[in-house]
């Protein structure tokens, strides 16, 4: 694990961030300037950061919940690594789409936050990620601290595959879904008529998937240069 | 004005309220990991200063650090 992500040459990052930066310059012109409007006015253009930020951050926690059951097979210690760094960027995702959402409804139901399950159930997601880090700071001991966190991420993983299918199991969610068809209660739906807005809908979804794997990667080398760090500040106090 | 001829409601402001809570929360995010590397930084500085004073240790070079000539 250490040996592959974290010790790739620093020249494939670099690309790779130049790369999610560029994109990211270009989803969100892509929203302000080339999808038309739509019949909801000026703020519907935040759905495509909304959704994009929302698949980038299950992204993450799945890479997260793969990552600890790899921790629990394998015990090694850039798995535990890998899962605290993706589930830290899911957090900065899904933190994005809980707020954008909010922002959205606020003109079109109303109204800033209402406990409608979708709404209810992506706040425990974010929640329940938020907890992980907390667990994670009230373990001293590190291999318990990572066993416990690699069972807890996985857990908590059933809030994003919870949040992501309750569109389609509750109908009394006023949420709408843009892909299938909407609940019989949505409010404020809308459709993807034009190809430009479809074109910018898949541009914006791409473009986040690539900024999770940016800036989980990121993270993860920062983690392994805060343990390589840790380690000898350690062997120098054993002195 | 013309928008709102055309039956679309003007809410712009809350576009812009939207990507200013995309610049907070990413831009926080940045910052804070931004901070987080500048202090593991001094901290493998000082490791090698007290290397230097007590004796070889292993060095620890920080993500992103250019490769020195031997």
């Amino acid at each position: 694990m250490n040996r592959t992500l974290d010790s790739a040459p620093n020249r494939v990052l670099t690309v790779l961030t130049v790369v999610a930066v560029l994109m990211f310059v270009m989803a969100v012109g892509m929203a302000l300037f080339y999808a038309p409007t739509d019949r909801q006015g000026d703020v519907q253009r935040l759905f495509y950061l909304h959704l994009g930020t929302f698949m980038g951050g299950a992204l993450a926690f799945f890479i997260g919940a793969i990552a600890s059951v790899a921790y629990l097979v394998w015990r090694g210690e850039g798995w535990d690594a890998l899962a605290l760094a993706s589930i830290e960027v899911g957090l900065v995702f899904s933190g994005f789409t809980i707020v954008s959402g909010a922002i959205w409804a606020r003109p079109i139901w109303n109204t800033w936050w209402t406990w409608d399950p979708r709404l209810t159930s992506a706040a425990i997601m974010w929640l329940a990620y938020a907890a992980y880090l907390m667990l994670r700071n009230g373990i001293d001991e590190p291999g318990r601290r990572a066993r416990f966190a690699a069972v807890y991420g996985i857990v908590a993983f059933s809030s994003v595959i919870f949040t992501t299918v309750i569109t389609r199991v509750r109908p009394d969610t006023i949420h709408p879904v843009v892909v299938g068809p909407s609940p019989q209660n949505a409010q404020g739906s809308f459709g993807l008529e034009s190809p430009a807005m479809r074109v910018t809908l898949v541009f914006n979804i791409v473009t986040f998937v690539v900024l999770t794997i940016t800036l989980i990667w990121h993270r993860l080398r920062m983690e392994s240069f805060s343990r390589r760090v840790q380690a000898l500040k350690m062997k120098l106090m054993a002195r | 004005m013309l928008l709102q001829e055309a039956g679309i409601p003007d809410n712009v402001a809350y576009l812009v309220l939207g990507l200013a809570a995309l610049v907070v929360i990413f831009g926080g995010w940045l910052v804070s990991f931004i901070v987080r590397l500048r202090g593991l930084r001094r901290d493998a500085a000082l490791l090698a200063e007290l290397e230097a004073e007590d004796g070889p240790v292993q060095t620890v070079v920080a993500p992103g650090t250019p490769a020195q000539a031997k």
